[in-house]
């Protein structure tokens, strides 16, 4: 009787097991290159910690420098007592739509101290951030601007090495950095394609092209 | 011993009732001020087959790259053999009847195709709605998250501008890719 319960307990546990797979961090398919800016409102997010383990719960943007990201709070639900997490304790945060790297502050450097940033893409291969410095377009008394409150220059992160991408040297700066990409560099002389404004798509192609 | 026999093969029967074909939403109690009674739709679906996990991956490769110049546009991630997740996105898929007026709006969505041996799992997360009236500045369209459709109304009356509309063009849709994935066996 005992051994047959135990063949129970194994066929039970095998109806119901589902395999354990590492998670996905997806972007959320928002392709607009105006300069996206982390809310302070609780929202359910994941935290990505320096040791590789994960946080899941509720997330805000706590303190601010600017418009740009200090720190979050974290707390697994509405009650629990809230931690801070800082740029130095985490590997990323998705939240709200948002991926947010932790990378060095000084980009030349890779030790030192760190700070948030905001991706517009995040890809296993190539990520493009949000540069903290980039102008942004606006128009002026008596203009028209189509592009208003476009970022005009991103980050790139490829094989450890942070390149900036301007709009206005998007093509040879892009080609630059994908050049070991021939899949991804043939697409390139689709002009109507291969656009600055196209640069979250730009960017998913080279990822999942990139083998 | 027949008695646990029993037991197994009724949780396996069971399992296996409990999987949907068709995509279809469904009225529940959850109650909206001014928006009505919300209808759901089932998040995943079968498309129960007699091939390998390898075999069921490559037809869902090969009909995204039938719909696709560059299925790579759509691809959000790929396991060789086991998953494909693609994100779409569908000009006026969500419809509505108004007055004699017909509007329409793109629906984006991520849809997941686990594949395993004899069947092929089709799930759909993070379904967002098209909204012109919120255009930012820079002419880019915003995105609502879509949980649900309200096609009735408080009291439980259907509402003629959507009910039958655009709970069926969404189904229809889901259930043509299931279709497609199902007749090139």
């Amino acid at each position: 009787m005992k051994k047959q319960l135990i063949i129970f307990a194994f066929l039970i546990l095998g109806l119901t097991s589902v395999a354990q797979t590492t998670k996905s961090y997806y972007n959320s398919g928002n392709t607009a290159t105006t300069k996206k800016f982390v809310s302070a409102s609780w929202l359910p997010g994941t935290i990505l910690l320096a040791d590789g383990s994960e946080l899941v719960g509720q997330v805000r943007g706590y303190t601010y420098k600017g418009n740009d990201i200090n720190s979050f709070r974290y707390r697994v639900k509405k009650g629990d007592k809230a931690r801070t997490i800082k740029a130095i304790d985490c590997q990323l945060i998705s939240y709200d739509g948002l991926i947010i790297l932790s990378l060095p502050k000084n980009l030349k450097k890779k030790f030192g101290k760190r700070m948030f940033y905001v991706t517009l893409y995040y890809g296993e291969h190539l990520t493009i951030f949000q540069n903290p410095k980039a102008e942004v377009a606006s128009s002026f008394s008596g203009s028209i601007t189509f592009n208003e409150g476009q970022m005009l220059s991103y980050l790139a992160l490829k094989d450890g090495q942070i390149s900036k991408i301007t709009k206005l040297r998007f093509r040879n700066q892009m080609k630059n950095i994908a050049y070991d990409n021939q899949k991804f560099m043939n697409r390139t002389t689709d002009r109507s394609w291969f656009k600055y404004d196209n640069i979250y798509k730009i960017a998913h192609f080279y990822n999942q092209t990139k083998n | 011993m027949k008695s646990i026999l029993f037991l197994i093969s009724f949780l396996f029967v069971g399992q296996l009732q409990a999987q949907d074909t068709t995509f279809k939403y469904v009225k529940t109690n959850e109650k909206k001020a001014l928006a009505g009674l919300k209808s759901v739709m089932n998040s995943s679906a079968f498309v129960l087959n007699d091939l390998s996990a390898a075999e069921s991956y490559e037809k869902v490769y090969n009909y995204i790259s039938s719909k696709y110049e560059y299925p790579e546009d759509v691809l959000m991630s790929n396991t060789p053999g086991a998953e494909l997740v693609i994100q779409e996105t569908i000009p006026g898929l969500y419809t509505m009847k108004s007055m004699g007026f017909v509007n329409s709006f793109a629906v984006r969505y991520r849809m997941t195709f686990k594949t395993r041996d004899g069947s092929i799992e089709c799930s759909i997360a993070s379904m967002q709605l098209e909204n012109p009236v919120t255009m930012s500045q820079n002419m880019e369209k915003e995105w609502n998250d879509m949980d649900g459709l309200y096609l009735h109304r408080k009291n439980g009356k259907p509402k003629k501008t959507m009910s039958g509309i655009t709970d069926t063009k969404i189904e229809n849709h889901f259930n043509a890719i299931l279709e497609s994935l199902q007749r090139s066996n």
